[in-house]
């Protein structure tokens, strides 16, 4: 019996970082916060104008609202 | 004291985390990955409950009145693939942490945002789409199946074009890489392959083509309804995550919509929901509710100030709000 679902043919690569974090982000335990440290800056990621790295959904696509909690109350 | 339950790298949290300073709110956020080095006590018979953060052990009975369950960490989520140990050692760990975290259900008078059981139940894809249509949602035609005969006959008579997707979380974490699976347009010369229609269960839905995107992010009372569009000539496709250049944009929708949305979180006991509905032919379907979706990237883009809706229900400061 073939076991590989019919889906995954669709599947693509996912860009997204994953959660063992990133050199360009650092996360300021003081402010609670993520900081962008490739810039000069370190402005808060959040505040980065630039669009790449895991600042918000279209940098986490994959991982982000379809990632669900993986059921973790279970 | 509002509580945070968070990994350290979802930004989307940053917004909150800022906005609730600002207000000199009083919060905590445990990025739960970090309990490993920090700690949790749990004391019985005489209830205690501590989570341990940066050397300190912050005592939360008595003092939470608000949880936002926001993705919390793993105990391994820092660890590179190679250092973890097997998978089945790290489900045992992570069962431990699950475990003992449920200790905070037993928080008394606390305001969930939204409760993971809650959340966990809005997953289903079926329930999600069998209560939009009790409550009076145009939904697309359905079929759930794992039946290659059946699921061939869905597609002739949807005039051989249908819209497949997985019916649970569709990221696929390999060792050396993850996979996702994005929603496809289906034909009946792809479903070729019976074994692998049967292995697992799949959802098949009406093609509704052209149709308008939107995502309306419900927040306790509050509505934010934003319309998605292409930044080039070409329409968004299928799946507009796909897509790169979209444009988000606050809209109205009918009343009749919003209040639809509304209801709609409300009644399956969730504070926050993210619903995506298509408009095609005059009509607004519901396609799914993410009861834990993401809108850090509406709050840059669009404008759209969940931010300060959300905290407003963390301290319970909603009560005087309107619809936007």
């Amino acid at each position: 019996m073939n076991s590989i679902p019919f889906l995954i043919r669709y599947a693509k690569p996912c860009i997204s970082p994953g959660r063992a974090g990133s050199t360009q982000y650092s996360y300021d335990t003081d402010a609670d916060m993520v900081r962008w440290i490739a810039d000069p800056s370190s402005p808060f990621a959040i505040d980065a104008s630039d669009e790449s790295g895991p600042m918000t959904k279209k940098a986490d696509i994959e991982k982000g609202e379809d990632a669900k909690d993986r059921r973790m109350w279970r | 004291m509002i509580l945070i339950l968070s990994n350290k790298w979802d930004v989307t949290v940053d917004f909150v985390v800022r906005e609730l300073r600002n207000r000199g709110a009083q919060f905590l956020r445990i990025n739960t990955e970090d309990l490993v080095r920090d700690g949790i006590e749990v004391h019985l018979p005489e209830f205690r409950l501590v989570l341990g953060k940066t050397g300190q052990a912050i005592e939360l009975q008595n003092q939470v009145k608000s949880i936002w369950y926001r993705r919390p960490g793993r105990a391994f989520d820092q660890l590179p693939q190679e250092q973890r140990p097997s998978p089945a050692t790290q489900q045992f760990v992570n069962d431990q942490w699950y475990s003992c975290l449920e200790a905070l259900e037993l928080l008394p008078e606390i305001r969930w945002i939204n409760h993971p059981k809650h959340n966990d139940r809005m997953e289903s894809k079926v329930r999600q789409l069998h209560l939009a249509s009790q409550l009076g949602f145009v939904i697309p035609r359905t079929l759930i199946s794992n039946s290659h005969t059946v699921i061939t006959r869905f597609c002739s008579d949807e005039g051989d074009n249908i819209v497949g997707k997985s019916l649970y979380a569709p990221l696929i974490e390999e060792p050396e890489q993850d996979y996702f699976i994005f929603s496809n347009i289906v034909s009946t010369c792809d479903l070729n392959e019976q074994a692998g229609l049967q292995v697992a269960p799949t959802i098949f839905q009406q093609l509704l083509s052209p149709k308008t995107d939107y995502r309306v992010t419900v927040v306790g009372d509050r509505v934010f309804p934003v319309r998605l569009t292409s930044k080039g000539e070409s329409p968004l496709p299928l799946d507009w995550r796909t897509q790169g250049d979209v444009s988000y944009e606050l809209c109205d929708l009918p009343e009749p919509i919003t209040t639809l949305c509304r209801d709609y979180v409300k009644q399956n006991e969730l504070y926050f929901g993210a619903i995506d509905l298509v408009e095609f032919d005059g009509e607004f379907y519901f396609l799914e509710i993410n009861p834990n979706g993401e809108w850090g990237w509406l709050e840059k883009s669009a404008g759209v100030r969940i931010t300060e809706a959300i905290c407003d229900l963390l301290q319970h400061e909603d009560v005087a709000h309107t619809n936007r």
